[in-house]
């Protein structure tokens, strides 16, 4: 009956004669009248003979009797159907978040193979290991305190419910304006009310983001560095190092509210991490690789760097590629949601993400091949990796043609970046991770300064400043002071903190292994068995084509 | 605390990547070569 109402409806509506001026109609037609339980009380879902026949189109799965019920006496109410619709955009977020975090905790295979393949096959268990046991240790000091100090005083987050009890966040005042430092609800994920299904939500999503910071580190000092100091380091970097930038970041600290408190943009934007995992992973490396030194061979008495080959360059292809597919995770699922608040734009984040990849690894191939005359395989997987890095703080505020540009300076940047870092500094990274991920982070976040185009609209703010994150290329050179506050926080302090928390650690443990363990290989020393049992390691002479 | 300086964009800009020099600077100029006087290639 109530089909033939609306099919008669529509056709009256639609027949030339019924038409009407718009003026005349917005004269005569009554303000709309508010929808009541009245209207909706006779609606059925279909009656269960005809649903015991199947559903092979699916018309009739999902419909009105699906929707729970608080009173039975009586029935489908206004408020059963808007509590629905309000857990379907729950639902539908954390369902997205989740997800997402699953790719980003794949990540960590792609890593691992990456990091083992570029490393020598004497090394291949040990560098195994570390990716693999980083990811539980990290996550240990993350549920530990890692979590309450990052987001314990976030004050919220509308996508997932609003998880109020993260609402303890220690700060100061100064010139009359709250600065953030640190927050203090969520440890063991029980303190302070945060037994509870939206902060399990952001826990899981933002553990495996630290764990991928943690991961980078484990690159630049790999085939030399102590597996019991690895594990007291990172333990280290995912409980405090990692959360406190965070926090500032993301967390309701200082530099989100850049803006709120000096007007600088929409305060330091960071969508997915460049600074916030990428630099401060890259740093920390640098850190380390510094305290750690260069592995026996890597220079001569003069000081001029020598190639140490990578094992595999095929599981460092694939890793690249694992990590490519992981990165769909990491950017688009920083909107936390895909119902909602401008969270649609999950498909613009995605394609930024792939594109920015895609011009990295040219960047770096093209180079290469210039520069060398061949297009160095594991630094074209490099460049793809730049790209993704640095798209990752623009990738939800910019367009496609802005992220192909961040992606192709990073994949030169990352070529520049290692050769610096090779022959001026001196610092040996067997895999590239300073370059990659901390040259390129900085250069991700100093991109949403120059290429955010105030477009995108997550809920009509960001950082609590009513508009979108502009960048100087569009008008705003507020955001860029504000993005070059992050770097300078990164570069100034997290550097220095990585540097001295394992400074501490060398003096109690000592961080680097014994020559002689070093060029015996680490597997068998270290972990007690060789990463290929059954091959036979031993120099091969290199033939230069 | 350059923030609360100034309100000029353009000063806050100055000081911050005077900031970031002298980070870079700290790092590039003074660590990297104080742990190169003592590499282990050096010695060999």
């Amino acid at each position: 009956m109530r089909k033939y109402i609306l099919a008669v409806t529509l056709a009256a509506a639609s027949f030339p004669g019924f038409s009407q001026t718009p003026a005349a109609a917005a004269a005569q037609t009554p303000p709309p009248a508010a929808v009541t339980t009245n209207d909706i009380k006779n609606v059925d879902g279909p009656k269960p003979e005809i649903r015991l026949k199947g559903d092979p189109d699916g018309s009739l799965t999902g419909t009105a009797s699906d929707i729970a019920v608080t009173d039975s006496k009586k029935g489908l109410t206004v408020g059963d159907v808007l509590n629905q619709i309000g857990q379907n955009k729950v639902a539908i977020n954390f369902t997205w978040t989740l997800i997402a975090g699953f790719l980003v905790m794949f990540m960590q295979a792609g890593f691992a193979i990456v990091e083992t393949g570029l490393c020598r096959a004497k090394n291949a268990n040990h560098t195994m290991m570390m990716n693999f046991m980083v990811y539980g240790v990290g996550m240990l000091a993350y549920w530990l305190i890692g979590f309450a100090i990052q987001m314990g005083g976030v004050g919220g987050v509308a996508n997932l419910g609003g998880v109020p009890s993260l609402n303890a966040e220690h700060a100061f005042t100064l010139f009359g304006k709250t600065f953030g430092l640190f927050g203090q609800h969520g440890m063991f994920l029980t303190q302070g009310g945060t037994y509870d299904v939206g902060v399990m939500v952001v826990f899981l999503f933002q553990m495996v983001f630290m764990d991928t910071a943690l991961t980078i580190v484990t690159g630049s000092a790999a085939e030399r560095w102590k597996f019991a100091a690895f594990l007291v380091s990172s333990f280290m970097l995912g409980a405090f190092i990692y959360p406190v930038f965070g926090n500032w970041a993301w967390g309701g600290g200082w530099l989100a509210n850049l803006g709120t408190n000096f007007g600088l943009g929409k305060g330091y934007c960071d969508f997915a991490g460049s600074g916030v995992v990428h630099a401060v992973g890259g740093l920390s490396a640098l850190a380390l690789a510094l305290i750690v030194g260069p592995r026996l061979g890597k220079y001569d008495r003069n000081g001029k760097p020598n190639a140490i080959i990578g094992h595999d360059i095929v599981l460092v292809l694939a890793g690249c590629f694992i990590l490519a597919f992981g990165w769909f995770g990491f950017n688009p699922g920083s909107t936390l949601g895909a119902s909602g608040n401008g969270n649609l734009r999950i498909g613009s984040i995605a394609v930024n993400t792939m594109l920015a990849g895609m011009t990295g690894g040219f960047g770096a191939m093209f180079y290469m091949w210039m520069r060398y005359g061949k297009p160095d395989a594991s630094m074209s997987g490099n460049g793809l990796l730049a790209g993704l890095v640095a798209i990752t703080a623009p990738s939800g505020f910019v367009n496609s043609v802005s992220a192909c540009i961040i992606g192709l300076i990073a994949g030169i940047l990352v070529c520049l970046s290692v050769e610096f870092v090779d022959r001026v500094m001196k610092v040996d990274d067997p895999v590239g991770a300073i370059s990659v991920h901390g040259a390129n982070g900085l250069w991700g976040v100093i991109s949403v300064g120059l290429f955010a185009d105030g477009k995108s609209n997550y809920g009509g703010s960001w950082n609590g400043v009513p508009g979108s994150v502009t960048g100087l290329f569009y008008g705003d050179a507020g955001q860029l002071v504000a993005q070059l506050i992050g770097v300078a926080t990164l570069v100034g302090f997290v550097f220095v903190f990585s540097f001295l928390v394992n400074l501490a650690i060398d003096a109690v443990i000592g961080q680097r292994v014994s020559a002689r363990t070093e060029l015996e290989g680490l597997d068998l020393p270290e972990m007690g068995q060789l990463g290929y049992p059954e091959f036979e390691l031993k120099g091969r002479p290199m033939v230069n084509a | 605390m350059s923030l609360g300086i100034t309100a000029s964009v353009s000063a806050r800009m100055a000081i911050v990547l005077f900031g970031v020099m002298v980070s870079l600077f700290g790092i590039v100029g003074m660590v990297a070569p104080a742990y190169v006087k003592r590499a282990i290639w050096r010695k060999m």
